[in-house]
Parts: structure tokens; sequence; C-alpha cells
């Protein structure tokens, strides 16, 4: 359960980071947008979010501001910082990597020697 | 839930006094879930259905808050630090500023700060070293030194140190040891121990293993263990050196075998400052205490049972001695027993000089309070240049707090700066005083400025600064800005009060100093004193050479051998005439026996009485200028077979045979080997000028031949110290194999033998040469403050038409009254101060009327100048000048 929630952790870390280098933007809109993204295959756990969120904030990764919405209402928006975008470019180039070694693992026709 | 009961709206503004991670939490949450209320009633579900979705999906609302805040609470932390963190710097860099716009008030203050720092760290530094340190052996709190009274010797070791409340214990002895057979012939140091030695300081060999019990049995007794020094030094630190047998003379034996070697940084205990190369089995056949000779071990340590103390050792040790006296009555007297005890180890190791580096301690603290004091105006001087400064800002709306803030960084910058150069200033100080050195201090070696040190150094900085400089400051920060500024713009001069607290600087300086000046004084006459005791001897172009034949020159060739070095070293060009004496006057080491004389009855209870013994050869007292005051000296006919002779000295002769001719009498030493005296000789001083001469027999090298190590003096021409290296050649050329431990002028022996005394007195008369400049100083600081402060006021008068005399004499009275009070008070202080140093005085009396009246003169006539100065120059003012300026 621990392993998993710190993989998804990670995982959830880098696709706030993605979200918000297109600008700056509340949790429940990076929520929403999220799922959207992924059609659903992702629903993004929304008591996680938030910590996460304030996690990146501790780390400097991404720094936060009260604005208020289109709608007039006072929301807490966060934006990407230097460092965010730095730590977004190395991750998401990990996250590449490693996704590619699965998927040609999953997908392969190359059979193991001892099958 | 939370988010629904959510504080009222005013909570938001709170968050402009300071972050409120509870409130800001809760909004956020509000925010999502009203979004998403919205977005769902959108899509038709009822209010009531949608909230419980929105919830749902965001879980338990409980934990989440409670997390989030946690993290929130440390974003806040963080950002709190870094900001108060960038604030501080701000007020450093605009403080340093300041302190360069007066570049004379920040190097005074600096200046003064850092010698009063440096001074009280650099002492500090030794009372921490030699005092405070623990030994550095596992728990030496457990460790005991037993004293059983008298010397000591194998057997009575044992005896005391079976005591029941005693893990384990172990006679020590240093010993001399030559080395040949690897590079040049060396002579090295040895501590002789007891096999419980190793428990006892909780040491194991890095290498090899320790001394066996049986060991001390000198058929097998021929073992050595070398320290990681020499092993490392003369062996290239071999590691397959044990088992080796190394030709090393000495203890009874010709060779020893190598079965350890001691860990590196293993401190050898009790050695007196000699460095320690090896460790050999204390040996001896088995005797009872009454036949046992091994009147050598000079110290006896144990390590306690833990929870026992040493008041309770010695207890046990008074009553062993008691028990042992019982059996050997005529060896042991009723003395020995009533002094019988232990102290703890460290006790005995720095017991004697504890008072005295606590004095010097308080010393410093005085110049120290003396810095402040100077501090403590100067920053008063400033207060007052900054007051209208200050009144302005104060008036423009600038918080008293932040004013207040502004001198408490203001105060910790220059604490850091001063405490900074100061600790500087003391290691500069440690070896230039040359502590380790020559301090004769125990422990005094390893002096460091540890961690203690530098809290130390960050305390006292802090303090003075605090203390001294911000009470004045906050005084400044306090006051009504309207009045500031009402005397900024027509001003008089400095306010009345800050008049007032300057002049009351000046007699507490003074007095001060008065006290540092005066001990200072106190110890430089006795020093000068001390110089001037006859020691008994000639120590002017005098070279001492320590020499140490091997142990098998014992007898007839060792006799021949020192008349060839006489011969030989006589012979060379600066050299008047030469003699030999076994024991090197001024040091510690000492031969006393016990002795029958002529006409005196043996004591019916109780030991012999026991007089110094010194071996000599024909000419050792001419050469070193002991006066021969009846008989004869020594002669070359005087030889082993021949009659036996000695000489006696003054006071052995007028405390045997009062009145009488001691020539032609006899004296048994020990009781049974009895020589006549043949002469008299002076009293000399030998071990420290400051005891009064013992009483002395001497006899001649070639009727005890057994003594084999023994130092050559040379009356020399000139200076001592550049024969040197010619005797030492003349020396090797006769026998390569004898080792010269040592060639120094006789002089050096003797400044050594009062290192300590010679390193009291110097730091207390640094510290009161530190107390006039910084005392000067202060007086002449305070005095130009308040004369500048009232230059107005004087040009007014002269205008008026006061004469230049009659202002001179208001300026220098208001100064010199606080002058003479410090003096008197001072006075008062310096003869309490000085009982402290009671136990440093020779030959001058801690309530000395001359040294008094010298110091309050010296003191006096350099403030009176201090004062003089500034009030002189009050009066070359152009009235008109002054009168135009503001």
């Amino acid at each position: 359960m621990n392993t998993k929630r710190q993989f998804l952790q990670g995982t959830l870390d880098i696709l706030v980071l993605k979200t918000l280098s297109w600008g700056a933007m509340h949790g429940y809109g990076i929520a929403n947008w999220l799922e959207g993204r992924t059609e659903g295959v992702l629903t993004i756990e929304e008591g996680s979010l938030y910590p996460a969120l304030h996690r990146l904030e501790a780390r400097g990764l991404i720094e936060a501001e009260w604005r208020l919405t289109e709608k007039n209402r006072r929301a807490k928006y966060y934006s990407l910082t230097p460092a965010g975008r730095r730590e977004l470019t190395a991750e998401a180039g990990a996250w590449s990597a490693f996704a590619r070694a699965v998927s040609e693992v999953l997908n392969g026709e190359e059979a193991p020697a001892w099958a | 839930m939370g988010v629904k009961s959510s504080g009222p709206m005013w909570r938001r503004y709170v968050r402009f006094l300071g972050a409120d991670p509870g409130a800001d939490v809760d909004e956020e949450l509000r925010f999502h879930l009203e979004e998403r209320v919205d977005e769902l009633v959108s899509r038709g579900m009822s209010p009531g259905a949608a909230r419980a979705e929105a919830e749902r999906r965001l879980g338990d609302m409980g934990a989440l808050r409670r997390e989030l805040e946690a993290l929130n609470r440390r974003v806040e932390r963080g950002r709190h630090r870094r900001e108060s963190l960038a604030a501080l710097i701000r007020d450093a860099r605009f403080s340093l500023r300041q302190l360069r716009k007066e570049p004379v008030f920040a190097l005074v203050s600096l200046a003064t700060l850092a010698l009063g720092i440096g001074a009280s760290v650099a002492m500090f530094t030794v009372v921490n070293g030699v005092l405070l340190r623990p030994l550095p052996y596992p728990e030496p709190d457990r460790l005991v030194e037993l004293l059983p009274g008298q010397n000591a010797n194998m057997a009575l070791a044992d005896v005391v140190g079976a005591s029941p409340s005693l893990e384990a214990s172990t006679g020590l002895a240093l010993w001399g040891l030559t080395l040949t057979g690897v590079g040049d012939a060396a002579r090295i140091t040895a501590q002789m121990v007891d096999a419980p030695f190793f428990e006892v300081f909780g040491v194991s060999p890095a290498l090899g293993r320790p001394f066996r019990p049986k060991e001390r049995d000198p058929d097998i007794s021929d073992v050595v263990i070398l320290s990681h020094g020499l092993w490392r030094d003369r062996f290239g630190a071999d590691p397959s050196i044990l088992g080796r047998r190394l030709e090393l003379d000495g203890g009874g034996h010709t060779s020893r075998e190598v079965v350890g070697v001691m860990p590196a940084g293993f401190e050898a205990p009790m050695s007196q400052s000699a460095r320690v190369d090896a460790w050999i089995p204390l040996s001896r056949a088995p005797r009872t205490f009454a036949n046992d000779s091994t009147w050598y071990v000079n110290s006896i340590v144990a390590r306690m049972r833990p929870g026992t103390t040493p008041g309770a050792v010695a207890g046990e040790v008074g009553a062993a001695v008691a028990g042992l006296r019982a059996e050997y009555g005529s060896l042991i007297s009723e003395e020995t027993v009533r002094t019988a005890g232990a102290m703890s180890l460290l006790e005995s190791i720095v017991g004697e000089v504890r008072a005295t580096l606590w004095t010097l301690l308080a010393a410093v603290g005085l110049v120290l309070l003396l810095a402040c004091a100077n501090l403590a105006n100067l920053l008063l001087a400033r207060g007052e240049r900054r007051r209208q400064e200050l009144a302005v800002r104060g008036a423009l709306g600038a918080g008293r707090g932040r004013l207040i803030r502004e001198q408490l960084v203001d105060g910790v910058v220059l604490a850091v700066l001063g405490g900074g150069v100061g600790v500087l200033l003391a290691r500069a100080l440690l070896g230039a005083l040359g502590v380790a050195e020559g301090s004769g201090l125990p422990r005094a070696s390893s002096l460091e400025l540890d961690l203690r040190v530098l809290g130390f150094a960050l305390a006292v900085s802090l303090g003075s600064v605090l203390i001294f400089g911000l009470v004045p400051a906050l005084r400044a920060a306090a006051e009504d800005p309207a009045r500031g500024l009402r005397s900024g713009a027509r001003s008089l001069g400095a306010s009345a009060p800050a008049r007032r607290t300057g002049f009351a600087l000046i007699a507490v300086e003074v007095a001060l100093a008065m006290i540092l000046v005066t001990g200072a004084g106190l110890l430089l006459t006795s020093m000068q004193a001390l110089r001037s005791v006859d020691p008994g001897l000639e120590t002017d172009n005098v070279l001492a050479i320590e020499l140490a034949p091997p142990a098998e020159y014992a007898g007839a060739r060792v006799v021949s051998y020192y008349e060839q070095v006489v011969e030989r070293t006589v012979a060379l060009p600066g050299v008047r005439r030469a003699g030999a004496v076994h024991l090197l006057p001024f040091t510690d080491a000492n031969w006393a026996f016990p002795y029958l004389a002529q006409g005196h009855p043996p004591p019916s209870d109780g030991p012999l009485p026991s007089a110094n013994f010194r071996v000599v050869t024909p000419g050792y007292f001419a050469t070193v200028g002991i006066p021969m005051l009846a008989g004869r000296d020594v002669a070359s006919a005087d030889r082993a077979g021949a009659h036996g002779v000695g000489l006696i000295n003054r006071a052995m002769a007028e405390s045997l045979w009062p009145g009488e001719d001691p020539i032609g009498r006899e004296i048994r030493v020990f009781g049974n080997v009895p020589f006549e005296v043949v002469g008299v000789v002076g009293d000399v001083r030998q071990h420290a000028l400051d005891r009064p001469p013992a009483p002395e027999m001497y006899v001649p090298h070639a009727q005890w031949p057994r003594v084999t190590f023994m130092t050559v003096m040379l009356e020399t021409t000139g200076d001592p110290a550049l024969l040197a290296g010619a005797a030492r050649r003349a020396i090797a050329e006769l026998d390569p194999a004898v080792p010269v431990v040592n060639a120094r002028p006789l002089a050096e022996i003797l400044g050594d033998s009062i290192a300590d005394r010679r390193f009291f007195a110097g730091v207390l008369l640094f510290f009161g040469f530190l107390a006039l400049v910084l005392g000067a100083v202060g007086v002449y600081g305070v005095m130009a403050g308040a004369t500048a402060s009232r230059l107005r006021e004087y040009g007014i008068r002269m205008a008026l038409g006061a004469s230049s005399a009659a202002v001179l004499r208001r300026s220098l009275a208001a100064g010199l009254t606080p002058l003479v009070a410090g003096l008197a008070i001072g006075t008062v202080g310096a003869l309490f101060g000085s009982r402290l140093l009671a136990g440093l005085l020779y030959g001058v009396d801690a309530g000395d009327v001359r040294t008094l009246t010298a110091s309050a003169a010296v003191l006096g006539l350099i403030a009176t100048a201090a004062v003089t100065i500034p009030a002189y120059r009050a009066t070359r003012v152009d009235p008109a000048t002054v009168l135009r300026a503001e």
C-alpha cells in the first residue's frame, strides 16, 4: 500500500507540475483538467491532490498566491517556480524513459531464453 | 465538518498580521467544495446530493485538514526564518555602515573589546586546559593518588594499594634508560609500572600485550612496552617489532624484549612533563617492607570501585599505614601515619596551581570590566552624538521597538567582531606568553581553544556588549523625543546625566586599574626579591652537561671516565674549571639518606634523621662557586679503599654541632656507612630559590662509584651556551657510547625552577599594563567627551571675561575629583585583592606600602595626564568660533 502510494505520489507530483507549466491554476482547476486530460483513466484522488500541492510548495517547486476567479471568488492559485520548471524537465525525461522501458517489455515479441 | 462551520469573514484579514495556516486551508478547501457543488448542480444534481458527493470525493476532511495545516506551518516557519534572517542581515549591514561612518569610534571600541576579550579568553583557555578538562583516561573521576605519607617503595605501594575500595592500583616511577644499537645512542625516559597499570588507566597496548603480574620477578622483567612516538620515530612503525630484543640499558637489565606498543596519543600519567618513551615493569626479588630498597616509587595511583570517594580511600590508606607501623615501628613514624591519605588524581596534579589560576582569572575579569567600562563610555558618547538623530527619527514615527532593535543589532555586531578579534588575540597571547613551554604549569602542553573556550568567548563578548553597551543606549532610546530635539537645537552640551555617568566611569576605571597595577607591582617586587636571593652557587658562566653512562660502567671505570671528561673539557679554550655532581641543582631530583651523627644517639622511636646526599668530584665546589667555609675539598687521594671522607653544608654543621668544630667528626650514612667530615661548604638552595636550604652531605665519587649519571659543570670565561657544541664533541670523542642528555647553562636551569612564578608574574604584569592603557584611554575619552560637549559653555564664559586659567581650573576639578575617589576606592580594593596573591609573594607583604604608593603614583600620573590634556585644550578655544558653530 505504502509503496503504491509513494509511486502514485511521485506520478501525481509530475502531473501537477506539467499541468502548471501551462500557467497558474487553483487546486480545483488542476483536478478537473487532469481528469479530463487522462480521459478518466487516472482518477485523481482529490484527497491526495492538496497534500501534493502543499508539499511541492514546501519544496519550493511551486508557489501560491490568492487571486479572484472569473466568478469573483477568492482562490489559491499555484504556479511553477524556476526550480519547479527544472524539476519538471528532469522528471519528465526520467518518466518517459521508464514508460518506454515498461512498454517495450509488455509489447515485445521476443521471448526469453527459457521459454 | 470544519469547512461548513469555518470561521467568520474577518479571519481572512488575520493573514495581514501574519499567516494563519488554519484559515488558509479552510478557505482553499471551501473554494474547492463550492466549485464542485456548483458544477454538479449545473449537471442536474440536487444541492444536498451535490454537497454529499463533493465531500465524498475529497475523502476524510478532518485528516486532510490536519495534514495540510501541518505542511503549511512548516512552509510558514521556513519563510519566517528566511525573512527574519534577511532582516537581521539588513540590520547588521546597516550597523556596519554606521561603524564605518565613525572609524575612530569603531577602532577604539573594537580594540578595547578585543583586548579585554582576548586576555580573558587566553586566561580561560589556561584554566580550562589545566583545571577543568577531565584527565584523558576513561572514567577519570575514579582515579586517585594514594599518599603513603612518606617515600614509597614497592612493598608500601602494595600495602596501600590493597585497600578494599580500590579496583586496581599501581606504583609509578620514572627511570632513565640508554638505548643503543638503533641510530645514535639515546637517553630515554621510561615509566616503571605494576601490571595493573593498564587496568587503572583504562588502556591496553595498541600492539602486543600489557605486563603480566609475574613480570615483577627480576629474572623475567626484561620486557618493555614502547610509546607510539618512539616506535614511529626510531623504528619506522615496524609492525614486526614484537619479540625484538633492544639494547636498552638500565633498571636492572642491559637488554629488553619488546612486548607491546602503546596507542598513539596516550598521555603518560604523573610524568612531570617529561616525555615518556617506554614502560617497564617495577621489579625486585620478593622482599618485606624492611629490606625492600625500591624507594624510587614516586607515586601510587589507583582506580576506585564505582561509588567510592577519595575520602573513604584515604581512611583505608591511613589504616593500612598504621597497621604497617605496628609491625615496623622503627621504620615508619607517627608523622607518616598522620599524613597518609588519598586525593583525586586531578586534584593531586593541579591542586597546587588551582588557587593561583582562579586568582589570575579573577584578575583578567577586572581587565574585562575595565574594557567594558570603556566600551560603556564610548557607546554613551555615541548615544549622545546620535541623540538628535534618534529624536528626529522617533518624531518621524520610527517605533521605539525599531530603535531598540537597531541598538541591539549594533551591540551584537560589535560583540561578534570584537569577540572574533579577541579569540585571535588570545591565540597569539598564549603563544607569546609561552604558556605551553615556559609556564611550568601541569597539563599546559596541550592547551587548545576547544568548544568550551569558544562558548566562553561568545558569552563574554555578548555579555559585555549587551550589559555595558546597551544600558546607555536603551536610556537614549527611551528618552522623550521632544526633549532630545529641544536640547539638540541649541545644545549647551551633553545632558547632565550623561556627564555624571561619565565621571562615575572615571572613578570605576581608576579603581579597577589601581587593583591590577598594585597586584602587578607586588609580583614584580617579589620577583626582584627572588632574583636577589643568593642561590648559594654561581650560576653565571657555568655550563651543565648531564651524562648518562651505561650501568655496566659502575665502579672504577665510571670514576676514571669522569676524571677523563673533566680533564678533556677543562682543556677546552674558554673553560676555567670543571667538576661533577650527581644531581642537578634547582630541579626536583633529590637523594636524601638517613644518617647517624657522632654524638647524636639514634631516636628511640621512629626512623633516623635524613639529609640530602650528593656525590661530587674534586673541583666541583670551586667550579660552581660554593664557598669552602672550613676544611678541605674532596681530593683525588680520596679513593676507594682509602679512609671514607665527606663534606657537609653549613646548615647541617650548625644543626649537628652548633658552635663546635665539625671537622674530624664521623657521620654514618644509613647508620652503617661511615665517613669523616673533612670540610664545610656554604648552603645551596638545591630545590628552588624560595625554599630554605636543607642539611646536606657531599661524598667523593671515587668512594661511591656505583653512581653513574653525573652532571659535569664547566666554568667558562664567556657565554657558556657557546661552549656546548665543543664540549659535546670532546665528550663524544672520549666515548661515543655515553649519551649526552643535555648541555645547557646553569642559569637557564635556575630560571626554569622559577618558571611558574615568572609566568604568573608575567601574566599579571601584562594585565597591569593593559589596565594602565585601558584606564588611560578611558579617562581620556570621558574627559575629552565632557570638555568637547562643554566647549560652547566655556566659549561663552570666556567671551564674558573668564580667564583661561579659571576655565582650566573648572574643567580639571570636574575630572580630578572622580580620579582621586577612584584611587581611594582602588587602594582599598587592592588591599583586599592582594591577599589572594599572598601565596605567590616572596619577600614582600601583600599590603606593602611602598608598592601601593608606587602604583598609586604611576596610575595617578598617567590618569592626571589623561584628564589634563583635554582640559587644557578647552582653554585654547576661540570663543568666536565656538559660538558661531551650529
